[in-house]
């Protein structure tokens, strides 16, 4: 007879009660169980799907984990995640336009979840922290070159570093960083930040040469021969587009970008009186309240779309007008007035239309209409424009927009060891955009510098777009399914209703007249709360309800994976856990199908 | 970040494998009672839904039990309550030794059958947690009317809608003065299984559960339902999650806004020929029921 458990010793060898377990009395219970999976006839299964804001995170960034490790209070595991993906953590957690938060599930509940709050919390947070720098890959023993050292270029190295790639990068002008070092303005991403973003960067084993310009002495060829096995190129759009005018030319009229590198860079740039700044990006926002810190008297903005046309996002709007810029939508410029060679002033006339039938830019005016203001210094800030001199003769194409012409998912040029990327190619020119391509490019050279089929792996759609799919690094080992969960997919009645909170800002009396950081973020306590509001759409957080709803048992944490995981030999299908998971992470299917 | 999964004892006592119907809310309460009480328990099943699947041959629960008539399942923990203190007196099992004796048993076992088993092993107090296993319905004989059947419902008993009002069983129970009565619902494993601890560290005495469990098979909605059907019931205010607790009436789970009735009933097929003026009624009822409760309530 076989020895049950709840038996205990055997019952013939006592003689006391007291000496009998509990149940001594029962025959024992039998080691077989009736498999009563057999009854089943639809099939549940773990199956995460990629969060939204992932999704919308140019840079595929493990936004779920890095949240889950501050909501659970383990920084360490939360920074791991972050770094793993992006090398701008402190850049990021501030100068993003956070796209995540834009497709986050809690918008249309109760306002998005604040993740560039949780990402700049963390890089505030290991700022004074040395951290292990990660190490993904063993040396492969390959030099890799990359052309300008801004968000995009640095992104590739740093990931072709982790990877185990030697990579040299090399940086024109004196500083690295391009537009995070010369353009942004200090108020929306301090120096040290920056600096100690690179200092990461640098310990990944990335080695940054400044002063060292690709062109007339040291050319993509000579590269080539030096042994440098593949080239990322991210030059930038360094340049304002210009525009012919009349009186462009005067002394008080300055452009966007050379003008905030001008202010960045140290040079002194004083201005008074009042301001005008024709443009209506987030460059021109930058322009505007830049030039009030220098003390301008008074600044406006005149642009050509209307508020919710601009370019610029709405938030930057804000806290322009709460600095007291106003706004002229509707208005483009005619002519710039001068006397004796300074401006004076500047003619606007009316906009009637930006965008044609196709949506495509081509402004209609009303030459009759005009308006003209007073202006000691007239700021142009109408967009960039590439310089990709340097790239003659290096039989790279060029498209007719003054852009690189790349593969859209490789990003390979028509050289094939020659890859681009950042504000050089034609995508939307935002630093997170940059970083994301940065990645995929690394990613596409790993694959070409092992010799892979670039263009099969593309066909088949196997071209990780992050870290942790490409090494195969997430540590779930259930699949994941490439569709992102929508809110239709998640149980709500788990979801409890909380406030979102905002990060705090300087007030605009404490802004006036210097380059303070405007943005303070939020407390240790705020940011742990705002992390508990992640619905962890698509991605199981571990809750238990499929365990503890199974009627019959079947869901069972897998002691090697510390996981749950469903035994289809008692499994009858019920659906409950699916019906039950408030992350959306489980699917049931029809038995025997697929 | 710790839950409920992670603070309950991982062993499962009530093992896989049993014959209960896909989504039976059995299948949980029975997991969750045996992991709360764990092994050194005795059990008095009466005859329910829930005795012969988990009890037949491979039997699912890993605890001595007593297989037992409709009725007299609350006198079998009055029998077993009163030998374990004999053996205790006798030296033959350790005084210190917590046995937990329960019963499981049906709604109609509990408050038609067994009602007058019931209401004497509660009036004499005797040492015991006794589960009443409410789905509302004779279901495991082919679902006919019980006492505890909701007004309006249809079953095989009353194709046209049960006439009479549902019993209150839990506040009968209350009225016997018994150190321990507590409402709860699948839906709500925190609340449940609080107060199943909490009955459990009390000292000795009755203590009376009333477990609302909403039956796929006779209520007539998807299996996977289950749980959702439970919730609804508590957030339309159709069934209240309150504990007596030697005499202190409490609301232990007060929903945020009470949902329409609406809601939960037409998930379910039982209330499917309901007409608007039946659902104003029970609408009603729901509201002077909340009037009444919320009053009783110190708070």
């Amino acid at each position: 007879m076989t020895q049950s458990k709840a038996l205990g010793p055997d019952p013939l060898k006592l003689y006391t009660y007291s000496d009998l377990p509990i149940g001594a009395t029962a025959i024992g219970i039998p080691p077989e169980k009736r498999k009563t999976g057999l009854w089943r006839y639809m099939r549940p299964a773990f199956l995460e799907r990629i969060p939204p804001c992932q999704e919308g995170c140019p840079l595929g960034n493990w936004i779920d984990r890095f949240n889950a490790g501050v909501t659970d209070k383990e920084l360490d595991q939360a920074w791991w995640a972050l770094r793993l993906e992006n090398p701008f953590p402190g850049v990021c957690g501030r100068v993003c336009y956070h796209p995540c938060q834009e497709s986050c599930n809690r918008k249309d509940m109760e306002g998005a979840l604040s993740i560039q709050a949780m990402e700049r919390h963390l890089a505030d947070h290991f700022f004074h922290k040395k951290s292990k720098p990660l190490r993904l890959g063993k040396n492969q023993g390959k030099k890799t070159a990359v052309v300008g050292s801004g968000p995009a270029g640095l992104s590739c190295a740093y990931f072709l570093a982790l990877m185990g790639y030697d990579v040299t990068v090399f940086e024109a002008q004196a500083d690295p960083g391009g537009m995070l070092s010369q353009v942004i303005p200090r108020y929306r991403l301090p120096k040290e930040v920056l600096v100690r973003d690179l200092e990461n960067i640098r310990e990944a084993g990335v080695e940054i040469r400044v002063n060292s310009p690709i062109g007339k002495d040291l050319t993509l060829g000579r590269l080539q021969e030096n042994g440098y096995q593949a080239i990322f190129i991210s030059a930038g759009a360094p340049l304002s587009r210009k525009l012919s005018m009349e009186g462009v030319t005067l002394d008080g009229v300055y452009w966007g970008v050379e003008f905030l590198r001008e202010v960045n860079t140290g040079k002194p740039t004083a201005l008074n009186g009042d301001v005008v700044v024709v443009g209506g990006g987030n460059v021109a926002i930058d322009v505007a309240l830049t030039a009030l810190r220098l003390g301008a008297g008074s600044v406006r903005i005149a642009s050509l779309e209307s508020r919710a046309e601009m370019p610029a996002h709405s938030w930057e709007q804000d806290d322009a007008l709460e600095e007291g810029v106003s706004f002229h939508n509707g208005w483009g410029p005619k002519r710039i007035l001068g006397e004796d060679g300074n401006v004076v002033g500047i003619e606007l006339k009316r906009c009637i239309s930006v965008f044609d039938k196709e949506g495509r830019f081509a402004p209609v005016y009303d030459e009759a209409v005009t308006e003209t203001f007073k202006a000691e210094a007239v700021i142009m800030a109408i967009g960039q424009a590439t310089d990709l001199s340097f790239l003659e003769g290096s039989g790279i194409q060029i498209e007719p927009g003054e852009t690189i012409q790349v593969d859209p998912v490789t990003l390979q040029t028509t050289v094939a060891e020659i890859f681009a990327g950042g504000d050089s190619i034609d995508q939307p020119r935002s630093v997170s955009e940059a970083i994301g391509s940065g990645k995929r490019a690394a990613i596409a050279m790993d694959h070409f510098l092992r010799g892979d089929d670039l263009a099969e792996i593309v066909q088949k759609g196997a071209l990780a777009r992050t870290m942790r799919e490409h090494l195969d690094l997430d540590v779930n080992p259930a699949p994941r399914c490439r569709k992102a969960a929508t809110l239709e997919d998640l149980n709500l009645a788990y979801c409890s209703s909380l406030p979102p909170h905002q990060p705090r800002k300087l007030s605009p009396v404490d802004r006036a007249g210097n380059f303070k950081e405007i943005n303070i973020g939020m407390a240790p306590e705020e940011i742990t709360e705002e992390a508990k509001r992640c619905l962890s759409c698509g991605v199981c957080r571990m809750c238990g309800n499929c365990y503890l709803f199974c009627p019959d048992g079947a869901v069972q944490l897998d002691s090697s994976t510390d996981r749950y995981a469903i035994d289809y030999d008692y499994c009858k299908g019920c659906g409950i856990c699916q019906n039950e998971c408030p992350a959306g992470a489980i699917v049931v299917e029809v038995e025997g199908v697929g | 970040m710790r839950n409920l999964a992670d603070t309950l004892s991982r062993s499962e006592i009530f093992r896989s494998g049993h014959a209960l119907c896909p989504g039976c809310p059995g299948g949980m309460i029975f997991r969750w009672i045996t992991k709360a009480l764990g092994k050194d328990s005795i059990l008095s099943m009466g005859a329910t839904c829930l005795a012969l699947p988990t009890g037949i041959y491979p039997s699912s629960v890993e605890i001595p039990s007593i297989y037992i008539a409709m009725a007299p399942a609350p006198a079998a923990v009055s029998g077993i309550s009163a030998a374990i203190k004999v053996l205790k007196r006798k030296g033959r099992i350790r005084e210190d030794r917590k046995i937990n004796v329960f019963a499981i048993s049906g709604d109609g076992s509990s408050g038609d059958i067994g009602m007058a088993s019931l209401s004497g092993a509660a009036e004499r107090d005797d040492d015991g947690i006794y589960f009443c296993f409410d789905n509302e319905a004779y279901m495991n004989t082919g679902i006919q009317r019980s006492g505890l059947t909701p007004q309006f419902s249809w079953t095989t008993s009353t194709l046209k809608g049960k006439v009479e009002k549902k019993k209150d069983l839990p506040r009968i129970m209350a009225a016997h003065d018994i150190p321990y009565v507590a409402t709860v619902s699948v839906g709500y494993p925190e609340d449940f299984i609080s107060k199943i601890e909490k009955a459990r560290d009390m000292g000795p005495g009755f203590k009376y559960f009333h477990i609302h469990a909403p039956c796929p098979t006779g209520w007539r909605f998807p299996e996977s339902k289950t749980i959702e059907v439970a919730r609804l019931a508590v957030e339309t205010g159709f069934w209240t999650l309150y504990e007596v607790d030697h005499g202190s009436t409490r609301i232990t789970y007060q929903p945020p806004k009470l949902r329409p009735v609406m809601d939960y009933l037409q998930l379910q097929g039982r209330f499917e020929g309901l007409s608007d003026g039946n659902v104003r009624e029970l609408q009603r009822g729901i509201h002077e029921k909340w009037e009444h409760q919320i009053t009783l309530t110190p708070e």
